[in-house]
């Protein structure tokens, strides 16, 4: 046999042998676990997803900012385990879709919050014309009671007349923090919404924004000043509260027992605490956990939602984290994957497992299609809802 | 006259002796030429473009569009020799892909070492082969390579000219992923139709 013809050979049965010891990515078991995906209602870039409770109703709803604004009833999903629940079908979830585009004020939203009398608190942005060039013009915070619906939208006063009266941001002042966050805590009691302008923080109560100062900075250095780049707020109780320049700062507080511990992803660690700590422990470093842009706990561990799709944070059975990862299970892993970035996620239940209730994402990616292989017809909300509603993740 | 008569006949009678011909020759093997298409020696490169079916992923002929994974297609290209006039060895590489119902995209790229035997009547060849060999597959971010292949196929080609033949195979896919975790495992089977062609050196 020549030459040519023994290097064939001996390439292939190199490539035999090395195929038969391989192992790498899960891929058509991954494969069997997708959907045939929905069409989308909400694809627009997701600002915030947050709670309310509509004071007109006396019901539960879900919010999302996404230039509009749209609501749903997720009544059915949070009374599971309480004594309003109406069905005791063992099930929280409620039905797929089901978004309505609420009342909103002029301009384009991105954040919001709203608290526990019901009130909706939003950041609006208006464009203007410079040299028949459409620019940003000016933020405004605007809120509404929606135990006085008839009221519409009004725009937030400052508590300090000295600060002017309407909370407002120009175009000049446009490299200033100018964000709402919200504790978006299940128990409606718990609900509490700030403002962070330019480094100061307000407490938005009454459409009135009034200064804050004694809160705790929850930097992972244990330091307890607020920082200017405050991003995300929590609490145990509904009556201090905790602030962190970190994405992702979260409880497992549910729709019936208080908080008993409470997250915060930084770096490669979950930092966490109980109420009666004085300071932060952290979990086994983990470079899965860095990039973290939001966060929600399930008993199944904590769902992070970062810049390269998500992760599952496990938990021992006292709820501390062991640094160990999972993805979440059936088509979550294909849906919410690396090519996109997570910036929002809830579950609506806590008190349930990562399979037992019903879970919100949005997701967006950097770049452009042709430099990425993400596509901008998955950009948008995504929802999971556990059986026997549906079981999957889709397009919301 | 009768004398040049005479003479004349005689002489036309010994010339058929000068220009008959007896076949003294022997019948020689030695210089016996039997032509066949493929010599000990011979190579041939062949390209194809194929479309795949996956026939483990739900769905239905021909689109599989209801399944788990679509039809999708694939190129390739290799290169063979003759060992004797009826085997031949080789190997092929292809890139493929098969889109999923998640809008999502599953590729691979075999490369497979080919055992052929190739019977031919006439112009026409008839080649069944046989691949083993491993590839890298790709789905979202998860990469499983190198994957163990297993291939084989029939096909029919017409020989235009002794550097061209012309034809179709189909073929049969086996790809298996194995995990640490054995939860995880499972096996594609894939079958394809196949326009070919060779050029033979």
């Amino acid at each position: 046999m020549n030459k040519i013809m023994k290097k064939i050979l001996t390439l292939g049965l190199i490539i035999t042998a090395i195929s038969i010891t391989s192992c790498s990515g899960v891929i058509f078991n991954s494969i069997r676990d997708e959907v045939k995906l929905a069409d989308a209602q909400i694809t627009a870039d997701v600002c915030s997803i947050f709670r309310v409770y509509d004071a007109s109703d006396s019901n539960e709803y879900l919010y999302v900012t996404a230039g509009t604004l749209w609501k749903k009833n997720i009544n059915e999903a949070t009374t599971e385990g309480t004594d309003t629940d109406k069905d005791g079908d063992g099930v929280s979830t409620s039905k797929s879709g089901c978004w309505k585009k609420a009342t909103k004020p002029e301009g384009l939203l991105n954040s919001g919050a709203s608290n526990a009398d019901g009130e909706i608190y939003v950041v609006s942005a208006t464009n203007g014309t410079v040299d028949n060039e459409t620019v940003p013009d000016t933020s405004t915070v605007y809120w509404y009671d929606t135990a006085a619906p008839d009221d519409g939208w009004k725009i937030v006063q400052f508590a300090d007349s000295s600060k002017g009266t309407d909370v407002t941001k120009s175009s000049s002042s446009e490299s200033q923090v100018f964000m709402i966050i919200g504790t978006n805590t299940p128990k409606k009691s718990h609900r509490h919404v700030f403002l962070n302008l330019a480094g100061t923080v307000y407490k938005l109560e009454n459409g009135v924004a009034t200064e804050y100062t004694s809160g705790d900075f929850t930097d992972v250095d244990n330091s307890t000043d607020i920082s200017s780049t405050v991003c995300s707020v929590a609490t145990f109780d509904g009556s201090s509260f905790y602030f962190s320049d970190e994405y992702g700062l979260t409880t497992d507080e549910n729709i019936v027992d208080d908080a008993t511990k409470m997250y915060l992803p930084s770096g490669n660690y979950i930092y966490y605490r109980s109420s009666s700590d004085s300071e932060w422990s952290k979990s086994s470093s983990n470079s899965s956990f860095s990039g973290t842009l939001a966060a929600t706990f399930t008993t199944s561990g904590i769902i992070l939602g970062t810049e390269s799709g998500h992760e599952v944070a496990l938990l021992d059975d006292e709820g501390i984290p062991t640094g160990e990862t999972d993805s979440l299970p059936n088509n979550g892993k294909n849906t919410l994957n690396g090519y996109y970035e997570v910036w929002n996620m809830i579950a609506i239940d806590p008190s349930k497992t990562w399979t037992g209730t019903d879970i919100y994402a949005s997701i967006d990616f950097e770049g452009s299609s042709s430099s990425t292989s993400a596509t901008s017809q998955n950009c948008g909300l995504w929802a999971y809802y556990p059986s026997p509603n549906r079981n999957s993740w889709n397009r919301e | 006259m009768k004398k040049y008569l005479v003479f004349f006949c005689t002489i036309l009678m010994l010339s058929t002796q000068a220009f008959c011909q007896e076949e003294n020759e022997e019948n020689d093997d030695r210089f016996a030429v039997e032509y066949t298409f493929n010599e000990p020696g011979d190579q041939f490169i062949n390209i194809g473009l194929m479309v795949t079916f996956p026939l483990n992923f739900g769905g239905s002929f021909p689109l599989y569009r209801e399944g788990k994974l679509a039809t999708g297609g694939a190129g390739t290209i290799g290169y063979h020799r003759f060992i004797n006039s009826w085997f031949a060895l080789g190997m092929d590489i292809s890139f493929g892909y098969a889109p999923t119902i998640g809008e999502n995209m599953f590729t691979y790229v075999p490369i497979t070492l080919c055992f052929t035997v190739q019977p031919s009547y006439k112009r026409f060849e008839f080649p069944i082969s046989f691949g083993i060999g491993a590839a890298a597959e790709t789905y979202l971010s998860n990469t499983y390579f190198p994957g163990l292949i297993l291939k084989p196929q029939a096909g029919i080609y017409y020989r235009a000219n002794p550097s061209w033949s012309f034809g179709v195979k189909g073929d049969y896919m086996c790809m298996p992923q194995w995990y640490d975790n054995s939860e995880y495992n499972d096996v594609g089977h894939f079958a394809s139709f196949v326009i070919s062609a060779r050029y033979h050196f």
